[in-house]
């Protein structure tokens, strides 16, 4: 599955980058016209994003491995959920 | 688009073909698309694009992350098997991340994460192990840049079930501590989580982002108990789960920071149809500050604040969810630091620490006793070497400690509690990223 995944997601990935379809970009402005810089515009996005995520996935969030002490760790969220208190009965002998 | 492509430009049939997809990979932001042709000729704007060679980056990440560890006692902790405990685990991930811009004021970000773990525990001469594919994580995000003042966005996140939920037989050993593993679970149900929100630029420097979430989270198979022959399994549905947030960042010079309050609440959760509890809404403070001292030394410190409020648990009767007498949920903090020094030839290397606190104010209801506190130490190192332009290769090791004070009996039953524990384990990482444009 994961093999299948990553081809349908480079082939993708080649078709768009192959053939931009756009070449300019436009920044982020505030209210009074000025660019932001992408990089804290970027920050505060991706920090809601993942936060109002926070049990997507028990495995891992869906960002690079090397951005995962970035965020809160999913076992940190889903703990109660996986001890023999929540549903993680079954791990009882 | 107008600025992609002037009026009157001549068009193959391949741009246009190509453009086409563009617009039907936007799906429902088509009304952006449409708004960004409408305003692509304000001459106010033009001023905020800029031209890029190529505005799509896709890049490639993997590590592998070996564990091993072991404590005087197994885990599950208190399982009547558990002795002293140790355990390994191979956890490699990666991911895929694809952002561009489809036209000058729409951006997209794709990410597909996946990875394969093996994990092996053995505690009491009962031995567990697994070997699987972990679940998928699929994301994508769609930001609008046409507004003045304000950007929306709409994400979308999947969890695809391509791990392995059920462990039968002593396989279940083969779940470890998560304080000293990276992973508890091997795999869930499909579940998938759209996200709105919008950021709102305070200054240049200063952005506020608000965002409301929804978490619609899929049944999965789990093993049922294994005293019975054959061992059954069990339809787990765990409840769905509704946020709202509100982040901050700001970078100015050496210095950024980031910051947020989350609130979330959940629905019930279910075993085989029957209902088992609803998780307490809870509360995330999380944030994260870094400082540039000079080219070559910068630090990191960041951390998150959790507070669940009580569950509701079934009453005598067992047919209704009730607020439970007391919160059975820890708080729990995490602290993360790191010190940073960057040679002049791309090499970084650095020392970084970590510390987790659940406090002992925990009350366990089929325990009739608060559960004790815990605490997590990690002293370690990292490094990376920036071999091109296109090519960072990474490490990491870390020593970690635990220490979970006295179990108490469970009353009416003597010897049932467990002494204090302890837990050592070491982690070694080693993986590249790669950029594939």
């Amino acid at each position: 599955m994961n093999t299948k995944l990553t081809i349908a997601v480079s082939i993708a990935a080649l078709t768009l980058g192959i053939a931009p379809l756009s070449a300019q970009v436009r920044c982020a402005t505030t209210i009074d016209n000025r660019c932001v810089d992408q990089r804290v515009l970027n920050a505060a996005q991706n920090v809601a994003i993942q936060s109002s995520q926070q049990k997507i996935s028990q495995t891992a969030r869906p960002v690079a491995p090397t951005q995962d002490g970035s965020y809160t760790k999913p076992t940190d969220i889903t703990r109660f959920e996986n001890s023999q208190f929540g549903t993680g009965l079954t791990h009882l002998p | 688009m107008g600025l992609l492509a002037p009026k009157g430009a001549a068009r193959g049939l391949g741009d246009k073909v190509k453009s086409l997809m563009g617009r039907l990979f936007l799906g429902g932001a088509l009304c952006f698309v449409t708004h960004a042709a409408q305003s692509a000729d304000m001459p106010t704007k033009a001023a905020n694009v800029t031209e890029q060679s190529n505005n799509w980056t896709l890049n490639y990440t993997t590590d592998v992350r070996y564990f091993s560890w072991s404590g005087t006692r197994g885990f599950p902790s208190n399982s009547p098997l558990a002795a002293n405990g140790r355990g390994t685990m191979i956890y490699a991930p990666m991911s895929l991340s694809l952002s561009g811009n489809v036209s000058p004021d729409f951006k997209l970000d794709f990410v597909a994460r996946g990875g394969y773990v093996s994990a092996k525990q053995t505690t009491a001469n009962e031995t567990g192990s697994v070997s699987t594919p972990v679940d998928t994580q699929l994301s994508a995000t769609g930001t609008y840049y046409g507004f003045t003042g304000f950007q929306p966005f709409l994400s979308v996140m999947t969890n695809l079930p391509t791990g392995k939920s059920a462990l039968y037989g002593n396989d279940r050993f083969a779940r470890m501590d998560p304080d000293l593993v990276d992973l508890q679970t091997y795999g869930e149900g499909f579940n998938i989580g759209p996200t709105i929100g919008v950021n709102i630029p305070l200054s240049t420097s200063l952005v506020m982002t608000l965002s409301a979430g929804y978490t619609a989270r899929g049944a999965f198979n789990k093993e049922g108990p294994a005293i019975f022959v054959p061992q059954p399994s069990q339809r787990v549905q765990n409840g769905n789960e509704s946020t709202v947030t509100l982040a901050l960042a700001y970078a100015e010079g050496a210095l950024s920071a980031n910051g947020s309050v989350a609130y979330s609440w959940d629905t019930q959760s279910t075993v085989d149809g029957i209902a088992q509890y609803r998780a307490g809404s809870h509360v995330l403070i999380s944030g994260g500050l870094g400082y540039a001292f000079d080219s070559h030394w910068s630090a990191t410190l960041d951390g998150y604040f959790l507070h669940t409020n009580r569950n509701d648990v079934p009453d005598v009767t067992g047919t209704l969810l009730i607020p439970e007498a007391f919160n059975s949920n820890s708080n729990l903090v995490r602290l993360n630091t790191g010190l940073k020094y960057a040679f002049d030839n791309g090499i970084t290397v650095g020392p970084i620490a970590s510390f987790l606190y659940r406090d002992a104010n925990a009350w366990v209801p089929t325990a009739f006793a608060f559960v004790p506190a815990k605490t997590r130490w990690s002293v370690g190192a990292t490094g990376g070497y920036a071999v091109n332009k296109k090519l960072t290769l990474n490490a990491r090791f870390e020593h970690i400690w635990t220490r979970e004070n006295i179990h108490p009996d469970a009353p009416l039953f003597p010897g049932t509690g467990v002494p204090d524990m302890t837990g050592r384990a070491w982690m070694i990482s080693a993986g590249l990223t790669l950029a594939l444009n």
